[in-house]
C-alpha cells in the first residue's frame, strides 16, 4: 500500500517536474516545431525557387526545420485567404509569403475582396525586382528611352510591347505612361509569363519588352536585348548604366515585383521577434546572398516602418494607376 | 558542334554523374507515375539536393528526372487510365484499352522501346542541333500559335470515336470551360461566379485525373467487385519486344518520334500537343483491320514515341534563347541560372564541358530509365490483377491525394471530382473525353494567338497569315486534315 503511495507521488512529481520543464518551454524555446513556409504559387516558378533557396538557411537560424508549402490558386489568394485568418496560438510555425504587387488585386473592385494590407501581419521584406523597358539590341528607332518615347509620340499606335497580364507589376509601369505621358499611345500584347515576352520581342512580333531586371539580366549579356529604362527611384546595382525613368522624363514612374513574408496576425511579440531576427539573419547569409546573385533576385530586407512605407506607396501607386478603368 | 560534343561524352561516366542520373531517374519514374505529381514538381523538389553538387552533376539530376517523369506518367495512364502527367493522356486511351484485353506488358514493352529511344533520339537531337534549331522556335508567332492550336482542335474529329459530333460539342464544351479565369487582358474575372477556386483558371491536371483516373474508378465500381481489370491473372515476362514487333510498328514509331522532336522546339505548345497530333495522324493512316479506340498498338507507339520525343527538343529554346518552353523547362532555367550558368549561346562558348556533359547526361539518363522502367513496370503491372473492388477505390484515393499534394489547393480537390463526374457521364453517353480536354488545353493557346494576332496585324488577320510561311504551311494542313477528317476511313466502313 505504501509502496503504491510513494510510486503515485513520485508520479505526480515527475509529471510536474515534466510539465514545467515544458512550460519553460514554451515560454523561452520557440520555435518547437518545424516551420511552414507557405510559397502561395505551384512548384518550380520563381518564387518558389527563391524560398526553398532561402529554407535552409533560415532552418539554421532558427534551429527547426523549415519546410516549402505550396498553396497554389486564385492568383495567390488561395493562401493569402487563409494567412489573414490564422490564429496567432495554433498557426505560430507559419510563415506566408506575400507578393506585391500581386496581393493588391485586392483593391480591384471586380475582384470583390474583403481583405487589406492591414489584416496581414507582414513581418520582412524579402526580395525587391524593379521592372525594366528592353527593346531589341540594334532596333535604328530607338536606343534609348528618350528616343523610345519620342519615337511613340510621332507614331501612336503604332509600336507593341509585350507584357505580362493586366494588373501586374510590368503593365502598371505602361499604365502609369499612358496616364500621364499624353501622347503615349502604344499596342499592348501580354502574356502570363517571361518566356512568350522574351520569344516575341527577340523574334520581333513586337517592338519592346516589359520585364523584371532579375529575368532580363541574362539577355542582356547574351547582347540580345537593351534595357532603356529602369522603373524605380534609383539605379539598379545590377544595371548602373541604365537611367530610370524618372531621370529621363521626371515622371517617377516605380514599379517592380516583390516578395514579403507575413505571419500570424496577433501573434506575440517574442516570437515575432524570434522570427523576424532568424529572417534578417538568414537574409544576410553570404552563402544564400551569393546564390541569390546567380539567381539574378535583387534580395532587400525591410522591417517595420520602413516595410510598410514602401507597401503603401506600392497600394497608392496601384490606386492612382487604377488598371481596372482603363481597360475596356 | 558535334565533334566537340564528343570530348565530353567520358564525362557521363564519372561516379557523381552516375549516381545522379540513377537518382534523378528513380524520383522522375515514381514521381511520374503517381497522377497528379507531376515532373516539374519532381525536378523542383530535387532542386534543393542539387546545390550540394557541382552544376553539371546538379543539371544531370534534373534532366534525367525531367525525362524519367514524363515516361512514368505513361504507366499509371496504360494500366490504369490515370494519366500521370499531361503529357500521357493520350497513352491512355489505347494502352487502357490494351490492359483492358490482358495485353498490359505488351502495352508497357512498347511504351518503353517508343520512350527510351523516343528520348535518345531527342537527346541527340539536342546535343548536335541545338543552335540552329532554337531559331524556329523565333519563327513562331501569335499566328503561328493560333494555327497549331486549331491544328491540334483537327484532332478531335479522329479521337472521338462514334460520333464526330458527339466528338466536336465535347470539344466546344471543353474550350467554353477554357475561357474561366481571370482574362490577362483585361484582369476580369471571367466565369468564375466568385468562387475562388475559379480564378487562375481551371488546371489541365485536375481536369485530366478527373476525366481518366477518377471517371474509370467510378466505372470500375460498377460490376463485380472479384473481377480484375484485365480479366488475367498471370503476367508474361517479355519485357523488352522483339524485332518483329518493332518492325510492325515501325512507321508508327517514326511518326510518334517526328511529331514529338518538332514539337518539342514549339515553346508552351509542344508538349501537351504533339501526342494528340501523333494519335490523330495514326488514326487517319488506319487500315483495315486496325482496332483504333479498342487497343490499337500503333496508337500508342505513336502517343509514347511523341511524348518522349519532345523532351529533349522542349529544351533546346531554353538552353539557346533563354525561352524554357514549359514548366519543367522552366524549373531546370532557375536552376542553371542559381548555378551561375546563364542560359543563351555564350553557355555553348564559354562552358561547353558543363553543357554537353549535361546533354550526354540526358542521353545516358535515357538508357538507364530503359533498364529500371522494364523492371517497375512488370512490378507495377500486378495492379490490373488486383480485383476491381479494391482497385477503385484505391484509384479514387490517388486521385484525390495527388490532386491535392501538389498544390495543396482543396479546390482542385473539388474541380478534379467535378471533371469525374462529368467524364463518368460523357464515358456512359458516348461523348469524347479527350475532345473536352483538348478543347481545355488548346483553348487558351488558340484564344492567346488570337487576340494577339488581332493586335499585331491591326486587326487585318488574313493579310497578316498570308506574309507568313509557316502560317500558310499550317493553313493548307489543316484544309486538308479537315477534308480527309469528312472522308469516311476504310475501317469505318468494316
Amino acid at each position: 500500500m505504501k509502496n503504491i503511495k510513494r510510486f503515485f507521488s513520485s508520479l505526480v512529481i515527475a509529471s510536474a517536474m515534466v510539465l514545467s520543464t515544458i512550460g519553460i518551454n514554451v515560454a523561452y524555446a520557440y520555435p518547437t516545431e518545424p516551420i511552414q513556409l507557405v510559397v502561395p504559387f505551384k512548384p518550380g516558378g520563381g518564387a518558389d525557387r527563391t524560398f526553398r533557396l532561402f529554407a535552409p538557411y533560415l532552418s539554421e537560424e532558427l534551429g527547426v526545420p523549415v519546410n516549402v508549402v505550396n498553396i497554389a490558386g486564385g492568383g495567390g489568394w488561395v493562401a493569402w485567404a487563409q494567412a489573414v485568418k490564422w490564429d496567432a496560438e495554433k498557426d505560430d510555425h507559419k510563415l506566408q509569403v506575400v507578393n506585391l504587387p500581386h496581393v493588391l488585386s485586392m483593391l480591384d473592385p471586380r475582384m470583390k475582396r474583403t481583405e487589406t494590407l492591414e489584416d496581414f501581419n507582414f513581418l520582412a521584406w524579402h526580395s525587391l525586382d524593379p521592372c525594366i523597358w528592353a527593346v531589341r539590341e540594334g532596333d535604328e528607332r530607338f536606343q534609348s528611352l528618350a528616343e523610345f518615347l519620342d519615337y511613340v509620340a510621332k507614331n501612336p499606335n503604332e509600336v507593341i510591347i509585350s507584357s505580362t497580364a493586366v494588373g501586374s507589376d510590368d503593365h502598371m509601369g505602361i499604365a502609369f505612361a499612358e496616364k500621364n505621358i499624353p501622347d503615349f499611345k502604344v499596342r499592348k500584347i501580354y502574356a502570363n509569363g517571361d518566356s512568350k515576352k522574351i520569344q516575341e520581342v527577340l523574334a520581333g512580333t513586337s517592338d519592346a519588352v516589359a520585364g523584371n531586371v532579375g529575368y532580363y539580366v541574362p539577355q542582356f549579356m547574351e547582347g540580345k536585348l537593351r534595357p532603356i529604362a529602369v522603373l524605380s527611384a534609383e539605379r539598379s546595382p545590377n544595371l548602373p548604366s541604365v537611367p530610370t525613368f524618372a531621370e529621363v522624363t521626371g515622371l517617377m514612374n516605380i514599379s517592380y515585383a516583390g516578395r514579403t513574408l507575413a505571419t500570424a496576425p496577433g501573434l506575440s511579440e517574442e516570437k515575432r521577434t524570434i522570427l523576424l531576427d532568424a529572417i534578417k539573419r538568414a537574409l544576410a547569409n553570404p552563402e544564400y546572398v551569393m546564390k541569390e546573385m546567380n539567381n539574378k533576385n535583387p534580395l532587400m530586407f525591410k522591417e517595420g516602418d520602413e516595410l510598410w512605407a514602401t507597401l503603401r506607396s506600392s497600394k497608392a501607386m496601384v490606386e492612382k494607376v487604377k488598371f481596372w478603368e482603363m481597360e475596356e | 558542334m558535334d565533334i566537340v560534343a564528343l570530348n565530353y561524352l567520358g564525362n557521363i561516366f564519372d561516379v557523381a554523374n552516375l549516381l545522379a542520373m540513377l537518382l534523378g531517374v528513380l524520383v522522375g519514374l515514381i514521381i511520374g507515375a503517381i497522377p497528379g505529381l507531376s515532373p516539374p514538381m519532381a525536378i523542383a523538389l530535387m532542386i534543393p539536393v542539387s546545390f550540394q553538387f557541382p552544376p553539371e552533376t546538379a543539371l544531370i539530376l534534373l534532366v534525367s528526372c525531367f525525362a524519367a517523369g514524363i515516361y512514368g506518367g505513361s504507366f499509371s495512364a496504360i494500366l490504369l487510365r490515370a494519366p500521370g502527367t499531361s503529357a500521357s493522356a493520350a497513352s491512355s486511351i489505347e494502352g487502357y484499352e490494351m490492359t483492358r484485353r490482358g495485353k498490359a506488358i505488351q502495352a508497357i514493352r512498347i511504351s518503353t522501346f517508343a520512350s527510351v529511344v523516343g528520348g535518345i533520339i531527342s537527346g541527340f537531337v539536342l546535343l548536335i542541333l541545338a543552335p540552329p534549331l532554337a531559331q524556329v522556335a523565333l519563327l513562331f508567332g501569335p499566328a503561328e500559335y493560333f494555327l497549331v492550336a486549331i491544328l491540334g482542335l483537327t484532332a478531335i474529329a479522329s479521337v472521338s470515336f462514334g460520333s464526330v459530333f458527339k466528338g466536336l460539342l465535347s470539344g466546344a464544351f471543353g474550350l467554353l470551360i477554357s475561357t474561366i479565369g481571370i482574362d490577362q487582358y483585361s484582369g476580369f474575372p471571367r466565369f468564375t461566379f466568385d468562387f475562388v477556386g475559379f480564378e487562375a483558371g481551371l488546371g489541365i491536371l485536375p481536369a485530366i485525373i478527373g476525366l481518366f483516373a477518377f471517371a474509370q474508378a467510378l466505372e470500375l465500381s460498377e460490376g463485380e467487385a472479384k473481377n480484375t481489370i484485365s480479366g488475367v491473372q498471370k503476367l508474361s515476362w517479355r519485357i523488352w519486344p522483339d524485332l518483329g514487333e518493332i518492325s510492325r510498328l515501325r512507321w508508327s514509331l517514326i511518326r510518334g518520334w517526328s511529331v514529338g522532336l518538332v514539337m518539342g522546339v514549339i515553346p508552351a505548345a509542344g508538349g501537351s500537343v504533339a501526342q494528340w497530333i501523333a494519335y490523330a495522324w495514326e488514326i487517319r493512316r488506319a487500315k483495315p483491320g486496325d482496332k483504333f479506340g479498342e487497343g490499337e498498338p500503333k496508337g500508342l507507339a505513336a502517343t509514347e514515341g511523341s511524348n518522349n520525343g519532345v523532351t529533349g527538343t522542349s529544351l533546346v529554346p531554353m538552353f539557346v534563347l533563354g525561352i524554357p518552353g514549359g514548366i519543367s523547362a522552366a524549373v531546370i532555367f532557375g536552376a542553371l541560372m542559381i548555378h551561375g550558368l546563364q542560359p543563351g549561346l555564350r553557355l555553348f562558348k564559354n562552358s561547353p564541358e558543363i553543357i554537353y556533359t549535361i546533354m550526354w547526361g540526358f542521353i545516358a539518363a535515357n538508357v538507364i530509365m530503359g533498364f529500371f522502367a522494364i523492371f517497375l513496370a512488370r512490378i507495377m503491372a500486378y495492379l490490373t490483377v488486383i480485383p476491381r473492388g479494391l482497385i477503385a477505390p484505391l484509384i479514387m484515393i490517388f486521385s484525390v491525394i495527388g490532386t491535392y499534394a501538389g498544390t495543396n489547393n482543396i479546390y482542385d480537390v473539388w474541380i478534379m471530382i467535378g471533371f469525374g463526374v462529368i467524364g463518368y457521364l460523357m464515358m456512359k453517353t458516348n461523348f469524347s473525353t479527350a475532345g473536352l480536354l483538348l478543347g481545355l488545353i488548346l483553348g487558351p493557346i488558340a484564344e492567346d494567338g488570337m487576340r494577339d494576332l488581332l493586335i499585331v496585324s491591326n486587326n487585318a488577320p488574313v493579310s497578316y497569315i498570308l506574309t507568313r510561311p509557316i502560317s500558310l504551311v499550317l493553313v493548307v494542313s489543316i484544309a486538308f486534315i479537315i477534308y480527309i477528317s469528312f472522308k469516311p476511313q476504310p475501317w469505318q466502313e468494316k
